[in-house]
């Protein structure tokens, strides 16, 4: 192990350094928050189907006319995007899981990964069982929610690690950040569906990947095809992906950095 | 090979005062650590001393590799244990036995052998099933101290953690600590008990304001002790 300002480097560790180790307590951070509940794991199913329902409920209730298929796809979407964007923000890098040793980064990082892609893979699954059920949705519904949601938990949680280093040292940044994706879930496709909007805001949302993929999933939900051409929606992930890889290149050296104040 | 070896060491704290409650927070730095040099080899048990706020903690937690250097370079060879306190990472909803199943895994141990001995150590009875935030803090530290002490690391660093649990219990934790350090290639602890570093130690490090005033003979550390204290 070799530790300067700049790097560092470790070589042997008592911890596990595993992928599987990883997995391991990713599925744990998944799973135990529910333990402490007297139906235990019913709410890793329960908890994002009544989200569901509240929100199919509020927002029907508000906008009477929409269609609750079309509501729920960008409730849920935009529930992994947003839910993983402020986690990955707001993660406190310099903790130690295993304050015995210093953690290695790769099953921190796996773990990590592998939690919200167990919560998007639920939130999805949930969403789209719902639809299925009540709103006689396709079942093709289920594998393409679940897909829209990881892709959109992956993509942000490694764009929120590259503003961690910020909202540790200026926390007032994070609060701004919050605000900021609560009025993105009125901007963005959530409560009506691309083809209602116009102009500058249109313009926006065509480079969002949670427009391309919300659309994506409401085109299977309502057999329509979706606006966006297969090229154009690999161009939008790609793009998106370049914050996603930095993100999580940089992981090593934001945990660094993050364990002294300085 | 085990050793540590530290090169033009410093290390600085940086952070906000709060003046008062309708003023804007203000940044300080505060200069912790600056250490020259320093290497140790396989072993040598070392005492760091000091007072209070000295800079031995930090040290250790700089060694342990989890504080980031301002300046200069640590270099470890070996796998580090760094006994700060006596969570090694424990789910409050499990009980100890189930967390010492988990953490053996993690820590890459077998937890056959690992649970008997911490059980046998601890001697907390039925509470050894009960969900860990139930225990006391004490009943805690017991299974905390036992499990972290039945790891096998090539350097132990140890930061004043024997302050657990009743007299009796403080007495068979410093058995197994002793006995522990004579398993293990470097042993590093910051300490405050004379006794313990006359009977162990074969270096003594003092430090003072961040910086090594001595680093040597573990009589002439004593005496610089005890006129800095």
């Amino acid at each position: 192990m070799v530790l300067s300002n700049k790097s560092r480097y470790t070589e042997k560790t008592l911890v596990s350094g595993s992928f599987f180790a990883g997995v391991h307590i990713g599925f744990r951070k998944f799973i135990l928050p529910n333990l402490s509940f007297r139906l235990g794991l019913l709410w890793v199913i329960l908890d994002p189907l009544l989200k569901a329902m509240v929100f199919a409920f509020l927002i029907m209730v508000i906008r009477g006319n929409i269609s609750p298929t079309s509501l729920i796809v960008g409730v849920f979407t935009i529930g992994a995007q947003n839910a993983t964007f402020s986690r990955s923000m707001k993660m406190r890098l310099s903790n130690e899981p295993f304050p015995l040793t210093h953690t290695p980064d790769a099953p921190l990082l796996t773990s990590m990964i592998s939690s919200e892609l167990f919560t998007a893979i639920f939130l999805g699954i949930s969403g789209a069982s719902l639809l299925i059920l009540v709103a006689d949705a396709p079942i093709l519904l289920l594998p393409a929610l679940s897909i829209s949601c990881c892709s959109l938990a992956i993509i942000f949680s490694g764009s929120g690690l590259l503003l961690s280093p910020i909202n540790l040292v200026i926390k007032d940044f994070g609060a701004f950040v919050g605000h900021i994706l609560r009025l993105g879930f009125f901007l963005q496709c959530v409560l009506y569906p691309y083809s209602m909007t116009s102009g500058l805001h249109r313009s926006v949302l065509y480079w969002l990947p949670h427009t391309i993929l919300v659309e994506w999933c409401r085109s299977i939900a309502s057999g329509t095809s979706s606006p966006f051409s297969i090229s154009h929606s690999l161009e939008v992930i790609l793009i998106w992906s370049i914050p996603m890889i930095i993100g999580f290149v940089r992981f090593k050296q934001y945990r660094w950095r993050s364990t002294t104040w300085s | 090979m085990v050793l540590i070896r530290v090169n033009d060491l410093s290390l600085s704290y940086d952070g906000m005062k709060i003046k008062s409650l309708i003023s804007l927070p203000e940044r300080i730095r505060f200069d912790a650590l600056s250490i020259d040099s320093l290497n140790v080899g396989e072993g040598e048990i070392i005492a760091i001393m000091g007072h209070n706020g000295a800079g031995k903690s930090t040290m250790l937690s700089a060694l342990a590799g989890k504080m980031r250097p301002s300046s200069g370079e640590i270099e470890v060879i070996g796998t580090v244990i760094h006994l700060s306190g006596v969570n090694p990472g424990f789910d409050p909803i499990f009980s100890p036995r189930q967390n010492l199943k988990w953490l053996s895994r993690i820590y890459g141990c077998e937890s056959s052998t690992i649970i008997p001995e911490v059980e046998e150590f601890a001697e907390i009875g039925e509470a050894f099933d009960r969900p860990i935030r139930t225990l006391s803090g004490g009943m805690r530290g017991r299974v905390g101290f036992g499990f972290a002490t039945s790891l096998n690391p090539d350097i132990l660093l140890i930061d004043e953690v024997l302050g657990v649990g009743d007299p009796s219990f403080k007495a068979k934790a410093t058995t197994r600590l002793k006995g522990m350090m004579k398993n293990t290639g470097i042993v590093i602890m910051s300490t405050h008990s004379v006794g313990l570093v006359k009977e162990l130690a074969s270096r003594t490090v003092i430090l003072e304001k961040g910086r090594i005033i001595h680093d040597g003979k573990v009589s002439v550390g004593l005496k610089l002790y005890s006129e800095i204290k």
